[in-house]
């Protein structure tokens, strides 16, 4: 973690120095499905998240930026027991489980069809992402915290980029995965990003 | 102009936070909480005989030598202990007088405690006094209110060989624990269906397994 902050600043500030016309800002609702570690932690899907994106284009065809934004995940696990101390110790009851995460990635994206109306892309976001984990059962809760190494593939369409609108479609599916740390085990889940881009 | 529009999309967003956050208990009962402990290097299954008094410590703090104890309304001790025996009972264990050399005694006492809770809201205070933008300076605690929470101790002492000197060890635990909330009849139906998960958690109490 404390590689990876002043490398992302440092990004940040090399990119904010340039703003063009080529310079996309874009604010999607995100949907969350978990999977592996966090799916064992939190089934449910997530429809409580939103993504903010960055991006500066280099060439038509290659874009740089930043991304972040926030999910929060939750689950009402029913009545059970459950034992820890290989069983010496057990707790009976309804669990809620949170997890709240927020990545912060540098993105580095490849347009296809930079010009055209319909515009695939795909890309990979670097980065880290803060991950806090709740857990509350009767009058008590549990928290653990922790900031992971992420990388974060992603595809996704631009729609109406190439035409000479302000504001223009974007859909996304990008795989967030959270490199264990000595706080948390490895978390992943697939982000769906549905919104809009604005050029600036 | 494209800016305004993003920087007030923005806005709205942020706005829209505390809303967004996930739900939590609903009732009362989503807070009660059970939870045992055993000695995991004794075999339950060589007992066979308890014995369980009819009353339920009250524990109101640290008792001085020769001060009284204090018991918990018979009405709810009655619960407590018939509900302990069945369970028991239903796991194949035989009751017997607390003179007649029981393998194991049950002791069941309770604490309750009140806690007060005090919390800021800026919908009190904010937006209009003494500034309409002065509102979040003043971090004032407001009284939000109080709850009461209690507890159930199930302590399974383990008496053989030992002399009134000695600690009797504690082979099995349970706690249940939750709000002091609502009606007499849901708390005493809560508090038997604690006991019942107690049991359920505890397999090796069983002796109907051998």
């Amino acid at each position: 973690m404390k590689r990876i902050l002043p490398i992302t600043i440092l990004l940040c500030l090399a990119m904010g120095t340039s703003l063009r016309a080529q310079d996309t800002f874009g604010m999607f609702y995100s949907i969350n499905f978990t999977t592996g570690n966090t799916n064992d932690f939190i089934s449910k899907t997530s429809f409580r998240g939103f993504t903010f994106d960055y991006r500066h284009h280099i060439r038509p065809e290659l874009s740089v930026g930043l991304s972040s934004g926030w999910y929060a995940f939750y689950e009402r696990k029913d009545n059970d027991t459950y034992s820890i101390s290989e069983e010496q110790l057990s707790f009976s009851g309804i669990q809620y489980r949170y997890l709240n995460s927020a990545p912060l990635l540098v993105i580095v994206d490849y347009h296809l069809t930079p010009e055209e109306l319909i515009s695939p892309f795909a890309g990979l976001g670097i980065g880290t992402t803060y991950n806090r984990v709740n857990v509350t059962m009767g009058l008590y809760e549990t928290k653990e915290s922790s900031w992971h190494f992420t990388l974060a593939p992603e595809i996704g369409v631009q729609v109406g980029r190439g035409s000479s609108l302000e504001t223009w479609g974007f859909i996304s599916a990008r795989y967030n995965y959270n490199f264990s740390t000595s706080d948390l085990d490895t978390q992943g889940y697939i982000t769906l990003n549905i919104g809009f881009m604005y050029g600036i | 102009m494209e800016r305004n529009k993003i920087t007030i999309i923005f806005i709205g967003l942020l706005t829209m936070l505390p809303g967004c956050y996930p739900d939590g208990p609903d009732y009362v009962e989503d807070l009660d909480l059970v939870v045992t402990q055993h000695d995991t290097s004794f075999d339950f299954q060589t007992l066979s005989t308890f014995a369980i008094p009819d009353t339920v410590v009250k524990i109101t703090g640290n008792l001085a030598s020769g001060e009284p104890i204090e018991f918990v309304n018979q009405a709810y001790a009655t619960i407590v202990v018939n509900s302990i025996r069945e369970n028991l009972t239903n796991d194949g264990w035989t009751e017997v007088a607390k003179n007649a050399n029981p393998d194991v005694i049950i002791l069941p006492s309770t604490i309750q405690s009140t806690t007060t809770v005090y919390y800021y809201d800026y919908g009190y205070w904010g937006w209009y006094y003494p500034y309409s933008y002065w509102g979040w300076y003043y971090p004032y605690p407001i009284y939000g209110g109080s709850y009461t929470s209690g507890s159930v101790f199930i302590q399974m002492t383990y008496p053989a060989g030992q002399t009134a000197s000695d600690n009797i060890p504690v082979i099995w635990t349970a706690i249940l624990n939750g709000l002091l909330e609502g009606s007499t009849s849901s708390i005493q139906s809560r508090v038997v269906s604690g006991i019942n998960t107690s049991f359920q958690a505890s397999p090796y109490l069983n002796l109907n397994n051998e």
